[in-house]
C-alpha cells in the first residue's frame, strides 16, 4: 500500500527529472543509500573473495577465463570490500551521527546522493577494470588513473559535505566522533594523492616506499579514524554510559595520526631502502600501542556494568566484536613490525591473516554494527528479522575466527618451512589442508551476507514489517521455566 | 561563537604543522635524498620486456611472487639492491610469497620450462597451486618470458660491469635503438652457449656456493682442535681428510688460531689431502699405508652413502638413482668436474644444510659430525677420481667407524695435500 501512494504523489510530483531531484532530497536518504550500497557490495566482495580461495586451493578449477583468474579476483575483492563496502557503509553512518551529532541536518541530501551515485559508478568501473587488467599495479591502489581522479573528486566532496555540516553546527562542543570524522576529511585526501601514481610518481625502489605509505595509511588514516571515530559515539549512545575518559580520547586522537603515519615502510624492513626510514617506522609502529590503548581502556570502561547488552543488543555486539578484533589485531601488529619478528613473519599467510583481522574482523564488524544502528533511525522502520541478523552475526564470527586460525596457522608453518631451507613450493603443499579451511570460512562469511543483505532489502527496498522483536531489546523471554515458575 | 572556534583553530593548525612535517620527513625526503646510481651490472630493459613486465603487473604475478631477495632467504639467490630496481617504473617488489620468489629468476630455467610452466603450472611442476594462464596468446608468453629471464645476475640484463658488455645473453636478432647494443630484430632472448660456455656457466653458480660455508670452516676447526666429545670422535676421520697446520712451529692451539685470523681472516689451519688415485700403486709402504687408510675412509663413506643418498644419487654416485626419477630437479652427478672445485668444508656445509629447492634433507639433524666427514670423504674420492675408482663393494658394517682414529701418516710428495685458497667470507 506504501509504495502505491507513493509512486502516486510522485506521479502528482512532476516530470521525470523533478521526481528524480526530489528523490534525491529525499531526509537521511544519502545515508540510507550509502549503506545499502555497502551491503552490496560486501556480498560481491566477498563472493569475489570466495572464487579466489577456492582457486588458491583448487587451481585447476577454472582456467582459461582471464577474468577470473586469481591474480585478477585478489585485487578486485580487495577493492570492493575496502572502498565499497567499508567505506560506503561508513560514509553512510557518519551522514547520519554528524549532523545529528551538530543537531542539524545533512548539509546537502542532494549532493549526498550524487556523490551515492559516483562512488557507486567507480566502484563498478573499478570491479570492470580490474578483472580486465586495466590495472595500476599496487596495492590498495589497483584503479586505473581514470578511477582515481573521480575517486579523489568524490572523497573531496564529501569532505567538503562533512565540514559544511560541522560548521553549520547548532551544537557547539565538538564530540570525538566528530575529531575524528573531520581529521580524517583533512588528511585522507593528503594520503590518497601520494598512494596513487597519476599524482606522485616515484620510480624504481622509492616507488615502494610511496605505495606503502599509501597503503598502510589508508588503513590507519582511513578505515581506523572512521571506523574507531564512529565507535566513540555508538557506545555511549547504546549503553547510555558516559564516555569512560575525556582525557584519553583526546590522547588516542592526537597520536593517532602522529604514530599512524610513518609505518608504512614497515612492510619494506628487508627491502633496499634506507634503512633510517624503516628505523622510524619501526619505532612509530611499536608507539601505535599508545593510540590503541588509550581508545580500547576508554571503549572497555565506558562498558562497565553494561556488558550484560551483548546478548540482547545486537548492533552493540558487532561493536563490541569488533573492539577485540582490534585488541588482537593491534597487539599483534606493533610487534610483527619489529624487525626480528618481521624478519620471520614477512611474505607469509601471516600476514594476510593479519589484513583480515583488521578489515574484516574490526572495520567489517564496525561497519555492520553501524548499519544495524542507523537504519531504523535514517528509515523510520524497524529490521525486518531480528533472527537473520543473529545468524548473520554468527556465520560472519565463526567464519572470520576459523580465517584467522588458518592463515595464522599456515603463515607459522611457512615461516618455519623457509626458516628450515626448505623451497617455498613445497611450503605451498604443506599449507594446503589451511587453505582449504580458508576457502570453507569463505562459505560461512558469504553465506552471512546473503542473509543480511536479504534482511536490508526486506526493511529498506520492500518495506516488510518486522517479523520479531527490534534488534535493540531483548527478544521476548521464552515461557519461564517449570522451576522459575 | 568565534571565540569556540578559535579553541579548536589553534589545536588543528599545530596537528596540521606536525602531520606535514612528518609526510615531509617519510614521504618527500626519501623522494629527493634516496635516488639509487645507475648499476652497472644490469641493463635497461627491451620493448620486448617491458611488455612482459605489464603481463606480469596485469595478470597479478607480484600477488603471490616477490621480486626481493631478502638476506635470509635459502636458495633466492643474492640479496637484491636498490640499483636493482633504477629502470623500474613503478615498483612490483609484493607483499606475499605464495611462490618462490623472482627477483634473480633469470637463467635459472630454461625458455621452453617458462612458456610451459605458464600453460600449466602442473606440466613441470606437481603440487603447485599457480593458475593456468592458457589464456595468455603466445606473443604474450614469450614477452613474459622474456622479461622473467632479464631478472638477476645470471639473467640476459646481467652486464659485466668492468666492460659494460652483456655476461650472459646474447640478444644477437634484437633491435636497440639507442645505447651501446645495436642489433637486428627483436625476438625473444636466447641464451646462445657453446657447451663450454654452458659449463662455464654452471661453475659460476657454483662460486657462490664456495662463499657460504664460512660458518661450517669453523666448524671444522673446533672439531680439529677442540676439546667436546664430538671433536674427539671426529678428529680421526677429518686427519684422514685434511692435515693439520703448524703456526711458527706449533701446533695450533685456540689461541694461536684466533691471534692467526686477526692478522689473516682467511686464514686455513689445515691443508686439504687430495684423493686423487695414483696411476700405478705405491711402493713405498708408508705411502701406501696412507693411501689405504683415505680407501678405507671414503669406503666408509661409500657405506653410509648406500644406506642414505643412492636411492636419489644412484649407487655409482651419478645421479641416476631410482628415486630420482620422479623428481623436477636432477640430484647432483658427482662424476661432474665441478665437484673437483669442492673443498671439504663445502662438502661438510652441503651434507649438513642440504639444498634448498630440491628434496636434498638437511643431513645435519641425522647424521653425526663424523659420519658426515666420512661422506665427505668419498664424495671428494668420487670427483677426484671420476667414479668410484678402487672402492670395491662395500664395508660390512657400514656406518660403523673404527673406535680408535687411526690418524694418517705425513703425506710425501706423491699424496700431495691439495692447497686450494679459499676466499675468505664474503664482505
Amino acid at each position: 500500500m506504501d509504495a502505491r501512494r507513493d509512486i502516486k504523489l510522485d506521479a502528482e510530483f512532476g516530470s521525470w527529472w523533478d521526481r528524480f531531484l526530489a528523490w534525491l532530497d529525499v531526509e537521511h536518504s544519502a545515508s540510507k543509500r550509502f549503506m545499502i550500497s555497502g551491503a552490496i557490495w560486501v556480498l560481491v566482495g566477498t563472493l569475489f573473495g570466495l572464487i579466489a580461495a577456492t582457486e588458491y586451493y583448487a587451481p585447476d578449477l577454472v582456467h582459461g577465463v582471464a577474468q577470473l583468474s586469481f591474480g585478477r579476483l585478489r585485487p578486485t575483492h580487495i577493492n570492493v570490500v575496502a572502498f565499497g563496502f567499508i567505506s560506503m557503509s561508513t560514509v553512510g553512518a557518519i551522514f547520519y551521527v554528524i549532523p545529528e551529532l551538530s543537531r542539524t541536518k545533512l548539509h546537502s541530501e542532494r549532493v549526498g546522493n550524487i556523490l551515492m551515485l559516483a562512488w557507486n559508478a567507480v566502484i563498478t568501473a573499478g570491479i570492470f577494470c580490474i578483472t580486465n587488467g586495466i590495472t595500476e599495479g599496487r596495492e590498495y591502489a589497483e584503479m586505473p588513473w581514470f578511477l582515481d581522479i573521480p575517486l579523489l573528486a568524490a572523497l573531496l566532496v564529501y569532505c567538503w559535505l562533512v565540514w559544511m555540516t560541522v560548521l553549520n553546527r547548532k551544537e557547539k562542543q565538538l564530540y570525538v566522533t566528530t575529531w575524528y570524522v573531520a581529521g580524517t576529511t583533512m588528511w585522507f585526501p593528503i594520503v590518497y594523492i601520494i598512494g596513487n601514481k597519476v599524482f606522485f610518481d616515484v620510480p624504481g625502489a622509492g616507488d615502494a616506499i610511496a605505495n606503502w605509505f599509501y597503503g598502510h595509511n589508508i588503513l590507519g588514516l582511513w578505515f581506523t579514524t572512521n571506523g574507531i571515530g564512529l565507535t566513540y559515539y555508538f557506545l555511549p549512545k547504546i549503553t547510555k554510559n558516559p564516555l569512560y575518559s575525556h582525557l584519553l580520547s583526546i590522547v588516542g586522537f592526537s597520536t593517532i595520526a602522529m604514530f599512524y603515519t610513518p609505518t608504512g615502510t614497515h612492510h619494506l624492513l628487508q627491502s633496499p631502502v634506507p634503512e633510517w626510514l624503516k628505523a622510524v617506522a619501526v619505532i612509530s609502529s611499536i608507539m601505535l600501542l599508545v593510540p590503541v590503548m588509550s581508545v580500547l581502556v576508554n571503549f572497555f570502561l565506558t562498558m562497565k556494568g553494561k556488558w550484560g547488552m551483548l546478548g540482547t543488543n545486537i548492533p552493540l555486539r558487532f561493536i563490541i566484536t569488533a573492539m577485540w578484533f582490534y585488541l588482537l589485531t593491534c597487539f599483534t601488529g606493533p610487534f610483527q613490525a619489529t624487525r626480528w619478528i618481521n624478519w620471520y613473519l614477512h611474505f607469509t599467510h601471516w600476514v594476510v591473516g593479519h589484513a583480515h583481522f583488521a578489515l574484516l574482523g574490526t572495520f567489517g564488524f564496525i561497519a555492520w554494527g553501524a548499519i544495524y544502528y542507523c537504519v531504523p533511525r535514517v528509515s523510520g522502520r524497524q529490521w525486518y528479522s531480528r533472527r537473520l541478523a543473529n545468524a548473520h552475526y554468527w556465520l560472519s564470527l565463526v567464519g572470520t575466527v576459523i580465517m584467522m586460525t588458518s592463515l595464522t596457522i599456515a603463515g607459522l608453518i611457512q615461516a618455519s618451512a623457509w626458516e628450515e631451507g626448505t623451497p617455498v613450493y613445497r611450503g605451498v603443499i604443506m599449507v594446503a589442508p589451511f587453505m582449504a579451511m580458508r576457502a570453507f570460512s569463505g562459505v560461512l562469511i558469504v553465506t552471512g551476507q546473503l542473509l543480511f543483505v536479504y534482511n536490508i532489502f526486506k526493511t529498506l527496498i520492500f518495506k516488510e514489517d518486522p517479523l520479531e522483536d527490534p534488534l535493540e531489546e531483548a527478544a521476548t523471554p521464552a515461557t519461564p521455566s517449570p522451576i522459575q515458575a | 561563537m568565534s571565540t569556540t572556534r578559535a579553541n579548536y583553530l589553534y589545536p588543528s593548525i599545530g596537528m596540521g604543522l606536525i602531520l606535514s612535517s612528518i609526510i615531509f620527513v617519510v614521504v618527500l625526503v626519501p623522494r629527493w635524498t634516496f635516488r639509487p646510481a645507475q648499476p652497472k651490472d644490469l641493463r635497461n630493459y627491451t620493448a620486448q620486456e617491458l611488455r612482459g613486465r605489464e603481463i606480469y603487473k596485469r595478470e597479478g604475478c607480484w600477488y603471490c611472487h616477490s621480486t626481493v631477495s631478502r638476506p635470509q632467504d635459502w636458495d633466492h639467490g643474492p640479496k637484491s639492491k636498490a640499483s636493482d630496481y633504477y629502470y623500474d617504473a613503478y615498483h612490483l617488489i609484493g607483499s606475499e610469497r605464495s611462490g618462490p620468489d623472482l627477483a634473480n629468476i633469470g637463467g635459472k630455467f630454461p625458455d621452453q620450462y617458462h612458456m610451459l610452466h605458464h600453460q600449466n603450472p602442473r606440466y613441470v611442476k606437481p603440487g603447485s597451486n599457480m593458475p593456468r594462464f592458457d589464456y595468455l596468446s603466445n606473443q604474450e608468453l614469450i614477452d613474459l618470458t622474456a622479461f622473467l629471464q632479464g631478472l638477476g645476475p645470471y639473467g640476459t640484463r646481467a652486464l659485466d660491469p668492468e666492460t659494460g658488455k652483456l655476461k650472459y645473453a646474447r640478444l644477437d636478432n634484437f633491435t636497440w635503438t639507442t645505447g651501446p647494443f645495436k642489433g637486428t630484430q627483436e625476438v625473444l632472448a636466447k641464451w646462445n652457449f657453446t657447451p663450454s660456455e654452458q659449463e662455464a656457466l654452471n661453475n659460476k653458480r657454483y662460486e657462490e656456493h664456495l662463499e657460504v660455508p664460512y660458518k661450517y670452516r669453523m666448524e671444522i676447526e673446533e672439531l680439529l682442535f677442540g676439546t667436546s666429545h664430538e671433536a674427539q670422535a671426529a678428529r680421526g676421520t677429518l686427519l684422514v681428510i685434511v692435515n693439520k697446520s703448524r703456526i711458527n712451529g706449533l701446533d695450533v692451539t685456540e689461541e694461536s688460531l684466533e691471534k692467526k685470523r686477526e692478522e689473516d681472516p682467511s686464514f686455513y689451519a689445515w691443508t686439504e689431502l687430495d684423493f686423487k688415485e695414483p696411476a700405478v700403486e705405491p711402493t713405498d709402504p708408508l705411502e701406501l699405508k696412507a693411501l689405504n687408510t683415505k680407501r678405507k675412509y671414503a669406503n666408509y663413506g661409500k657405506g653410509l652413502f648406500n644406506n642414505q643418498c643412492a636411492a636419489c644419487h644412484g649407487l655409482n654416485a651419478d645421479g641416476h638413482g631410482q628415486a630420482a626419477f620422479g623428481m623436477t630437479k636432477r640430484p647432483a652427478n658427482f662424476w661432474d668436474d665441478k665437484f673437483q672445485r669442492y673443498n671439504v668444508d663445502t662438502w661438510y656445509w652441503r651434507i649438513s644444510r642440504g639444498v634448498p629447492s630440491t628434496q636434498m634433507p638437511r643431513w645435519e639433524y641425522t647424521l653425526t659430525a663424523e659420519q658426515r666427514l666420512t661422506l665427505a670423504a668419498f664424495l671428494k674420492y668420487v670427483a677426484r677420481n671420476k667414479g668410484l675408482g678402487k672402492l670395491e663393494g662395500m664395508e660390512s658394517d657400514y656406518g660403523k667407524l673404527p673406535s680408535q682414529a687411526v690418524p694418517v701418516p705425513p703425506i710425501t710428495a706423491s699424496g700431495a695435500p691439495v692447497a686450494k685458497p679459499i676466499p675468505a667470507k664474503a664482505k
